[in-house]
């Protein structure tokens, strides 16, 4: 299940410091994907996500990563 | 009775060129039975991008379908998935290059782990009643340790392995690989070993899965613990 889109979450989401992370998102004031939906930017899936080092993903139970390009379930 | 869908992944980087293909598609071709559908994949023919070892970061990235799966459009090893899943009978063959299996059967396990991994981290068991059966081609030795290996993997991922479930051949000690073909194709005992493989693993199929005595389908799931221990309670 998605976590909450929700003040405390956005607070804790590590997004920004993420290397997929471009300005982009900046621009578009993206992030906790994994809460919203996934990006409107071109992102380079080659480039290694830290999602789950983020605690939205650890305290929410999440798998899989990538929620900047691959929709969270 | 329903049909038995049989799958080869041939891992050899010569693809159609290689022995080992050579021989899978002969002992294919060999088996004449309406019960058994038949599908060859040709690894090298795909477009199949190295794991990215999400497992390693954290096991819950590794997720079945793939991260890279997913992302990448191009990448094909969504045909060796499907292909697998919807299978009951899975036979690998691959080359044997410096005692190990070859580069492509490697990477084909390591994307495979998301397979493995649904079980042993997700706890959904996705691979499961399906027979499994090797392949091994080489020019001097090692077929006993790449079968050792491949099973380790393959039986960790779900498949179920028969009696005798690997045919081998290895040529000479030598230098000279460009007889090996004309040996294979010259020598009826080595055909057979690869024939005999094939139906052994069908044989073993139709009484294990289908087993008409039973009264029932065979339906076996086991959900692996012994790698979550960490997920278990531990304290009295």
């Amino acid at each position: 299940m998605k976590p909450k889109n929700n003040p405390e979450n956005f607070d804790k989401c590590v997004c920004t410091n993420c290397s997929l992370y471009i300005d982009c998102n900046k621009n578009k004031a993206e992030r906790i994907f994994c809460a919203r939906t996934k990006s409107e930017c071109v992102m380079d899936g080659k480039k290694m996500c830290i999602c789950p080092a983020c605690p939205v993903y650890s305290e929410n139970n999440l798998s899989g990563a990538y929620f900047c390009i691959i929709e969270a379930k | 009775m329903k049909k038995l869908r049989l799958l080869g992944i041939s891992t050899s980087a010569r693809g159609k060129e290689s022995n080992s293909y050579y021989l899978m598609k002969l002992a294919f071709d060999s088996l004449k039975d309406d019960a058994v559908e038949k599908e060859i994949i040709v690894a090298s023919e795909l477009k199949l991008r190295p794991c990215n070892h999400h497992y390693s970061i954290d096991a819950k990235m590794c997720v079945h379908p793939c991260l890279i799966t997913q992302m990448d459009k191009e990448d094909e090893m969504v045909k060796i998935y499907d292909g697998i899943l919807n299978a009951d009978i899975v036979i690998f063959s691959t080359p044997i290059y410096w005692g190990n299996h070859s580069q492509l059967m490697q990477l084909i396990i390591e994307r495979l782990n998301s397979l493995e991994n649904a079980n042993s981290t997700h706890h959904q068991v996705l691979v499961k009643n399906k027979i499994g059966g090797l392949m091994i081609l080489g020019h001097e030795d090692g077929y006993q340790h790449v079968a050792g290996g491949l099973m380790n993997f393959l039986t960790e991922m779900g498949l179920i392995f028969p009696p005798q479930a690997y045919a081998a051949w290895v040529g000479e000690s030598d230098e000279n690989t460009k007889t090996d073909r004309n040996k294979i194709e010259n020598d009826k005992a080595i055909k057979e070993i690869f024939i005999d493989l094939v139906e052994n693993t069908v044989n073993f199929a139709k009484a294990i899965l289908i087993c008409p005595e039973c009264g029932h389908e065979f339906n076996y799931e086991h959900k692996s613990k012994k790698k979550n221990y960490n997920n278990y309670e531990t304290k009295e």
